[in-house]
């Protein structure tokens, strides 16, 4: 039931984004209407929820099969598949081993063998929205759990969503909610390596994701959480907006901002990525007096439908907001440490695998490969994740070391496929000057090899 | 031209080896080196996952893996209704303690539960009283350090009617 549920929700976001997905193959057509349909759907719900519309299955899938009517007349462009070179079969073994394997082990394991938070915050939510039709009822109650209210919605409503597809609270259905938002990772990534960068990079770099230590364990031993799904929306905001750098089409402004919008209606540290994110958008388009309305409604309006409404029924509820910010005081003592600790913790090969050396080595590879400053976006965008991090250590609002072992590993996983997405964009545009044999002299070689088989 | 646009126009399915293919078949060769540990590590973790859960049902699986939170939820669950509350008197460890109270509030939703380690925690309208003693080995991975006098516990559920027992747990209305 779930793998349907995520097969309709890769549909059902496809019908939007389709269109404007250029030239993405069937798996990266369904990852990114993965990653858009479980953002419109769980705010869907809670449209309806504030609307008092009942969350009945046939109610949800109705204006989007009025959507889905409306789009036949137009298919989205989708390439041609190719048949993979042998580099890409070899990657794709490699690649599916990790997630294979974690994937057995997730579908025995029914709780987390530790850090209880999917339970206590997120899939707790999701029940409570489920078991009470709405939004309404829990939040009243807020005060009464120890479920981070304040957080975001977007991870509890789309368990709600799993729930309602799965006619119950089935606890499995809301578990995999985790797995699903990895292999649209994958998807996505591949999407983005191969459109920003090249065919074999993209496929090399994505199996290597596929066995990044730490993304699996965020993805299957922490099943539940919401930092997969974190990392695919700032993997899809980073990775758009540096499309649009390049291209300047309105549409992928359009996906840089929804998706870094879902971001931040994901986790709070999505909040700072979509700071970052609007920050560069406005300043370049104040910068060339853009008078096309477009591009500003691009990036406005999804940041006005997905954080705005969530940030003024928090105020209703009287929600308390993350006390981040009302620490009031910050401990500088804190700052070498928690650097320290970020820095000592991302090298590490044993968890991270050769990701932040990747990317610490991938300037030189960008330089050679000549993709210009706006390459610096992605690893920037990294390093601004990074930077919030260690930001929210100098609150000193917990014990430094408990916080550090507690929250580390989590975040540098968020921002680790963007980093590996940095590095196989230098890698691909280095590559792609290196002289190649040219495609008449390769065809002139299988000439006189098949001359010489006939000749004996 | 696209990097990716210069590759496929030359795309070739033959076995040869460019130097890029050798420089990425290379890159993901050391990122296996890396990665084999691990997934050696992960190969051994999920067959004794398997061998111990495996066979069993998900709830049953659930209760062997949360024990004994998910058995006594259960009991509460069954005598408390959709829209009751209930106050746990729990005798376990401070940060057990916070580890129950989320798992009851997962479990028992839309039940109210309140969890407190005090034997004389005020009852606060709630008209279901669970007394529940963690097990010897939770006890001895985390030493209990609220107060508990079973004298009193005594008194104030001696005018309650029991309506449920189970292992670790008595419930009282």
């Amino acid at each position: 039931m779930t793998l349907l549920a995520a097969l309709l929700t890769g549909l059902l976001g496809g019908l939007v984004i389709g269109p404007w997905v250029a030239g993405g193959g069937l798996v990266s057509l369904w990852a990114l209407g993965f990653a858009a349909g479980a953002g419109l759907l769980s705010l869907q719900l809670l449209a309806y929820s504030l609307a008092g519309v009942p969350w009945n299955l046939w109610l949800i899938l109705l204006p989007w099969a009025a959507l889905g009517a409306w789009r036949l007349r137009r298919r989205p462009a989708m390439a041609r598949p190719e048949w993979p070179s042998w580099t890409e079969w070899i990657a794709l073994a490699a690649g599916l081993a990790a997630p294979l394997l974690w994937f057995g082990y997730e579908r025995v394991m029914p709780l987390n063998t530790r850090d209880w938070d999917a339970w206590a915050i997120w899939l707790f939510k999701a029940k409570a929205f489920y078991l009470d039709g709405g939004v309404k009822g829990f939040l009243a109650r807020a005060g009464e759990f120890q479920a981070q209210p304040s957080y975001p919605l977007l991870v509890p409503l789309y368990g709600a969503f799993l729930f309602i597809v799965a006619g119950g609270a089935a606890d499995p259905a809301a578990k995999a909610l985790s797995p699903c938002f990895f292999f649209a990772l994958l998807g996505a990534f591949y999407y983005l390596a191969r459109r920003l960068g090249s065919r074999e990079v993209a496929a090399v770099f994505t199996a290597m994701l596929a066995g990044l230590h730490m993304v699996d364990i965020v993805a299957f031993e922490l099943a539940g959480y919401a930092d997969t799904t974190l990392s695919l929306y700032l993997l899809l905001g980073a990775g758009f907006v540096y499309a649009w750098w390049k291209t300047q089409q309105w549409t992928d402004l359009a996906l840089a901002s929804g998706f870094s919008a879902l971001a931040g209606w994901t986790k709070n540290e999505g909040l700072f990525f979509l700071a970052a994110v609007g920050a560069l958008v406005v300043i370049r388009l104040a910068r060339e007096r853009t008078r096309d309305w477009r591009p500003w409604a691009a990036v406005a309006a999804p940041p006005l439908m997905a954080v705005v409404p969530w940030v003024v029924l928090r105020a209703h509820y009287r929600v308390p907001a993350s006390d981040l910010l009302d620490a009031g005081h910050w401990n500088w003592g804190n700052l070498v440490p928690g650097v320290m600790a970020t820095i000592r913790q991302a090298f590490r090969p044993a968890v991270y695998n050769l990701t932040f050396w990747l990317l610490a080595a991938s300037p030189g590879a960008a330089r050679q490969g000549a993709v210009g400053a706006s390459w610096w976006i992605l690893p920037g965008l990294v390093l601004w994740q990074m930077a919030g991090l260690v930001g929210a250590y100098l609150t000193g609002r917990n014990d430094l070391q408990w916080w550090i072992g507690t929250s580390l590993d989590r975040i540098l996983a968020q921002v680790a496929p963007l980093a590996l997405l940095a590095s196989a964009v230098a890698v691909a545009a280095w590559t792609a000057r290196w002289p190649q044999p040219a495609p008449a002299a390769r065809q002139g070689r299988r000439d006189r090899k098949a001359k010489a088989s006939k000749g004996k | 031209m696209r990097a990716g646009d210069r590759k496929s126009a030359c795309y070739d399915t033959g076995v040869n080896f460019s130097r890029e293919r050798i420089l990425l078949l290379g890159l993901l060769a050391l990122w296996l080196v890396f990665e084999w540990p691990n997934l050696e590590e992960q190969v051994g973790t999920t067959e004794q996952a398997r061998a111990a859960l495996g066979e069993m049902p998900w709830q049953a699986r659930t209760a062997a893996l949360d024990t004994p939170g998910y058995a006594v939820a259960e009991a509460i669950g069954r005598v408390v209704p959709a829209s009751g509350c209930v106050l746990v008197l729990a005798h376990t460890g401070p940060e057990h303690a916070r580890y129950y109270q989320s798992r009851f509030s997962y479990y028992l939703y839309p039940r109210q539960v309140r969890l407190s380690d005090h034997s004389n925690a005020e009852q606060k309208g709630c008209t279901f009283l669970a007394v529940f003693r963690d097990t010897a080995p939770n006890l001895a991975q985390e030493p209990f350090r609220g107060r508990w006098e079973e004298a009193e516990i005594a008194a104030r559920t001696a005018g309650m009617k029991k309506v449920a027992a189970a292992p670790q747990v008595e419930i009282f209305q």
